[in-house]
Parts: structure tokens; C-alpha cells; sequence
């Protein structure tokens, strides 16, 4: 080394390091090292996906199930869109007249058919198979509205009934409401209890992949040691793990949106026909928005599975 | 400079690998560290980039206390200090190319820039023409240089040799603290353990002599 001086030789050092560049050059290697390695060791990486896919499927599934009672109890429920009100026993022509209008301004309300007391001891006679209930001397049944509400929901039916009870000629009405509340709150279990197992089975990933990683790790322990001997950062040694478990944590996700989509289509068939008896069709398929929340929930939990096992082994590794 | 004031250094059996140490080596200089086998020589070097940590005194670099400095300082000041190890550290599965370019990656120099270095310390070596040979396919001697041009890469200020010339040959080993020389020429701050004493005599070099974990001499260069 002769001729260039020792600043000059520094300035000519410092020019050439391109630290922005290179960093970036260094995220895309890693990123390609993540791929090389999952084709070059392909048991053990595949294996941990699989897992993966396996235990982040369930919290999928039991949303997914939560989403399937909640449409086929919509379709269930369009049968109960209906309301019966028994009128005041005093309630008379007028009153029942004013009622009626009453509900024909409610846009709750579909359709509206007026059963008088005669009409419905013939039915209930028919119904039970009974006879010599004619032969009664005053008929003990009420007038009913038989209403068709616009829909099923718990909150339409909720509204109308509050109106109803501010009106004299009403004696009572079927409220009917329960079991459309009583699917909704099965809908919030399930929403809930996927919730849940998604971040207890989240700390699952996190170790599965952790252990995979520390194998890792620990076959790459002397070039870890010795990047830490000559200037390499944490963050330089944790990159590439960080890419690692992002991508078996991301490939975990799709793994498990396959396997909730399989599912829903094996389950298909009988679906679909419960949907047609109700002249409803529907066909089950994954929401997008889950395939969304498998991914990232997947790749959230390897990146932090690397954080957490990547600081710990490499502080240990490169510390004298 | 580097400064060393009353540094010790116990290890956890109770040993004394170094005991009250005290020299200054300003910038720009070179000095040689002999010794016997055991005398605390690796010992005295590893402190200076803070591979270890002395358990009582200051070791000051630049200025710079290590005591004060955190975790997250030491890469700045390891790429700052070229250190030939006495045990390689080489990556033995990979090329010759690879292991010398590490340096250079880790402190982010661009793809051309890393072969044109990595080209000029290999030839400093005499390996320009071995870049794609893996390191088990080398002699232990090539693969002491391959350490060699490691340490040289960066362009340190400051550069370590903990016996550089322990598998080379008598004209190989001359050629190597040539090189040396040639770095302090320039400026950088040299300090090489060596016992090989017929070639430390050809260098008007000071050396510090380490008698179980003591500084037993300090003989200015002769000459
Ligand atoms: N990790 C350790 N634990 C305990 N004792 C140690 C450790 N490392 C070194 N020593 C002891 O400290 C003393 C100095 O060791 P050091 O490696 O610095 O010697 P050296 O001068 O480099 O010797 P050589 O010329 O053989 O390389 C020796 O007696 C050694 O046994
Ligand atoms: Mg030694």
C-alpha cells in the first residue's frame, strides 16, 4: 500500500460505504435467503408450516363457524319474520280500524292479516282434532293481526314492539324476539371464542416457530459469533431470521385459509341444501377478510417469534 | 490510542490472565507484545475491541473509556479495529471470497466496492488467484492469510495480529509484517503479539513484554 495517504485512503473508505444502499440491498438478500432456504430444507421448514396452518385453522374454523349459523339462521329466521298480536277483548270495530292504520304506517311491517275469532277456533279446531268446540257458548278467542315483518332482524322486531305497547286495542303479542336474539349472541360466542384461541394458539406459533428457528440459529451460531467479532449489529444478525419466521408465519396463514376452505367445502353439500329448502342459495366460501387475518396474524406472530428467540440466542452468542 | 490503566483481567477460576497493566500506544504507532505461552498476550488484545471486558482498571480507546460504552456502541468500535485472531475464525464451508467480503457486508459497503477490496487484500496475502477456493480446501498457512487479509480489508485505524506468522514459512511471515510496517507507515495504529523473536528483531519496533500477565519490560525499538 503505497501512495494514497491515511486520509486519504479514510476519505475514499467513507465515500464508499453506502449504508442506505447496502441496507436495502440487505433486506432483499435476506428476503431471497428466506425462500433459498425454504426450498434448500424443505422437511423441517414445510413441517413447521403445516403445523402452523394446522393451528391457526381452528380459531378460523370456529369464526367460520360462527358465520354459518349466523346465514343460516338469517335464512331459518326469514321464516319468523312474522309477529301474532291478540287484541284487547274490548277492543272494538273502531279500535281495531285505528290499529290497523296504525301499522300500516310502520315500514317494520310487510304485510298485515286480520284473523276474527271465528276464523281462528276453526283453525285451532283443525290443528288439535278436536270437536264440540263450536258448540262453546261465547267463542274465548281474541281478534289477531297476523303481521309479516320487513325482516328478521332482532332490532326491527324490537322497535315494532315498543310501538305496540303504547296502543290501547293491543293485549299482547308473540314477541318471538329471543330466538333471533339467542342466534345473535351464538354468532358473538363463536366470534369471541375464535378470538380467543387465535392468541392462545398465537403463543403456540410463537414457540413452534421459535424452535425452528433456534435450529437455525444455532447451526448458523459461528457466523453469528463472528459477524458480532467484527462489527455486525443485533439488527444485522437478526435480519435474516426476522425474514425467516415472516415467512413461515405468512405461508402458515395461507396454509390455514386452505385448510378452512377445504373444510367449507366439504361441508358444502349439506349447507347448500338447507339453503334450498328455504328457497334461499347459498354457497359457502372462505371470507376474504379471514384469509386477510390468517396471513397477517401468521406473519405478525413469526416476525415476533424471531424478535423474542433471535435477541435472546444472539445476545447470548455475541456477548464475550 | 489505545491506553491501558492498571487493567486486570481475572477469569472465573480465580486465574490471572493480566495483572495491572499499564502502556500507551499513540495513534499512528506500532509495537510488538512478546511473551511466553500463557502470558496473557490474546488476553491483553481481546480487550481492545471489547471482546472481553477487563474486571478491574480502563482500557481507553481513542479517547473513548470502555467501561462507559454500551452494547449497542461495540460494532461501531469493532469496525474500526482489524484483529488477525489467533484461532481463525474462518467460516470453513465457505469461499474465500465470502469470509474476507464480511467485513466490508456488515458495514455496508455495495457489491463492486467489497471485490475491489477483497481483491486488493487478497493480493496483499499473495491468494488473489484462491477467491473461489472454500477454506477447508486450504493449507493452514493460506488459510492464516485468508485471516490476514480479513483483518486488512476494512482499512482499520487500528489493527490487532495475535501471531500472525505462527504457520507460515520465514520469507512468508517477513512478507506478512512488511505489510504490517507498511500499515503503520500510513498511520494505522499497529500492535502485533508475536515470540518469534529473530523476526521481531528486524523491526524498529518497540516491544511490551508480558510475563504471567505482568508487563516485565517495556524495550524501546533498537536500531
Ligand atoms: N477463558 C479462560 N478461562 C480461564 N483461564 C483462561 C482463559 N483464557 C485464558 N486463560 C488463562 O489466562 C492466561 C493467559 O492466556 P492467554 O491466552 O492470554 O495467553 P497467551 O499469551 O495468548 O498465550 P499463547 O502464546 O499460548 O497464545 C493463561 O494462563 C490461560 O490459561
Ligand atoms: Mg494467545
Amino acid at each position: 500500500m503505497s501512495g494514497p495517504t491515511i486520509n486519504e485512503a479514510r476519505a475514499n473508505s467513507e465515500k464508499s460505504r453506502r449504508p442506505l444502499a447496502a441496507w436495502r440491498r440487505h433486506h432483499r438478500q435476506c428476503l431471497r435467503g428466506a425462500f433459498s432456504r425454504l426450498i434448500r430444507r424443505p422437511v423441517g421448514a414445510w413441517a413447521t408450516i403445516l403445523v402452523l396452518g394446522v393451528v391457526l385453522s381452528l380459531p378460523a374454523l370456529v369464526m367460520t363457524l360462527g358465520h354459518q349459523v349466523e346465514r343460516l339462521g338469517a335464512i331459518w329466521m326469514s321464516d319468523a319474520a312474522r309477529m301474532d298480536i291478540y287484541l284487547a277483548t274490548d277492543a272494538d270495530e273502531a279500535a281495531r280500524q285505528t290499529l290497523r292504520d296504525w301499522l300500516d304506517r310502520q315500514a317494520t311491517v310487510a304485510e298485515q292479516r286480520v284473523i276474527p275469532p271465528e276464523e281462528g277456533l276453526e283453525a285451532l279446531t283443525e290443528r288439535l282434532h278436536i270437536d264440540g268446540l263450536e258448540t262453546l257458548e261465547s267463542n274465548p278467542l281474541p281478534w289477531v293481526i297476523e303481521l309479516t315483518l320487513s325482516d328478521a332482524r332482532a332490532d326491527t322486531r324490537l322497535a315494532l314492539a315498543e310501538g305496540l305497547r303504547e296502543q290501547s286495542a293491543v293485549a299482547e303479542f308473540s314477541s318471538g324476539d329471543d330466538w333471533i336474539q339467542r342466534l345473535e349472541q351464538i354468532r358473538a360466542f363463536f366470534d369471541e371464542l375464535g378470538w380467543w384461541l387465535l392468541i392462545l394458539l398465537g403463543m403456540t406459533v410463537v414457540f413452534v416457530v421459535g424452535n425452528t428457528l433456534r435450529l437455525e440459529l444455532h447451526e448458523r451460531r459461528r457466523e453469528i459469533a463472528l459477524i458480532a467479532l467484527i462489527g455486525g449489529t443485533e439488527r444485522y444478525m437478526l435480519r435474516p431470521l426476522l425474514y425467516d419466521g415472516t415467512l413461515s408465519g405468512l405461508l402458515g396463514g395461507v396454509v390455514a385459509s386452505g385448510l378452512v376452505g377445504l373444510a367449507l367445502s366439504v361441508t358444502s353439500g349439506p349447507i347448500e341444501r338447507f339453503a334450498a329448502s328455504y328457497g334461499a342459495a347459498i354457497s359457502p366460501q372462505i371470507d376474504p377478510a379471514l384469509v386477510l387475518l390468517l396471513m397477517t396474524a401468521g406473519a405478525l406472530l413469526g416476525w415476533l417469534s424471531a424478535q423474542v428467540i433471535g435477541r435472546f440466542y444472539i445476545g447470548r452468542l455475541s456477548t464475550p | 490510542m489505545i491506553e491501558f490503566a492498571n487493567v486486570s483481567r481475572r477469569y472465573a477460576n480465580g486465574q490471572f490472565g493480566l495483572q495491572d497493566i499499564n502502556f500507551r500506544l499513540p495513534t499512528g504507532r506500532m509495537a510488538f507484545l512478546t511473551g511466553h505461552s500463557g502470558a496473557g498476550k490474546s488476553t491483553l488484545l481481546r480487550l481492545i475491541p471489547a471482546l472481553d471486558r477487563p474486571t478491574s482498571g480502563k482500557v481507553l480507546i481513542g479517547g473513548y473509556d470502555l467501561n462507559k460504552m454500551g452494547r449497542h456502541q461495540y460494532p461501531k468500535l469493532r469496525r474500526q479495529i482489524g484483529v488477525v485472531f489467533q484461532d481463525h475464525h474462518l467460516l470453513t464451508d465457505r469461499l474465500v471470497f465470502d469470509n474476507v467480503a464480511l467485513p466490508l457486508q456488515v458495514s455496508g459497503y455495495l457489491p463492486g466496492d467489497v471485490r475491489r477490496r477483497v481483491d486488493a487484500a487478497l493480493d496483499k496475502v499473495g491468494l488473489l488467484g484462491r477467491q473461489r477456493a472454500r477454506i477447508e480446501e486450504l493449507s493452514g498457512g493460506e488459510q492464516q492469510r485468508v485471516n490476514i487479509a480479513r483483518a486488512l480489508v476494512n482499512r482499520p485505524r487500528i489493527l490487532l495480529a495475535d501471531e500472525p506468522t505462527g504457520n507460515l514459512d520465514p520469507d512468508l511471515s517477513r512478507d506478512i509484517f512488511d505489510r504490517f510496517f507498511e500499515f503503520h507507515a500510513v498511520g494505522v495504529t499497529v500492535l502485533i503479539a508475536s515470540h518469534d523473536v529473530e523476526l521481531l528483531k528486524q523491526y524498529p519496533v518497540p516491544r511490551i513484554a508480558l510475563n504471567e500477565g505482568r508487563i516485565s519490560a517495556f524495550e524501546e525499538a533498537e536500531s
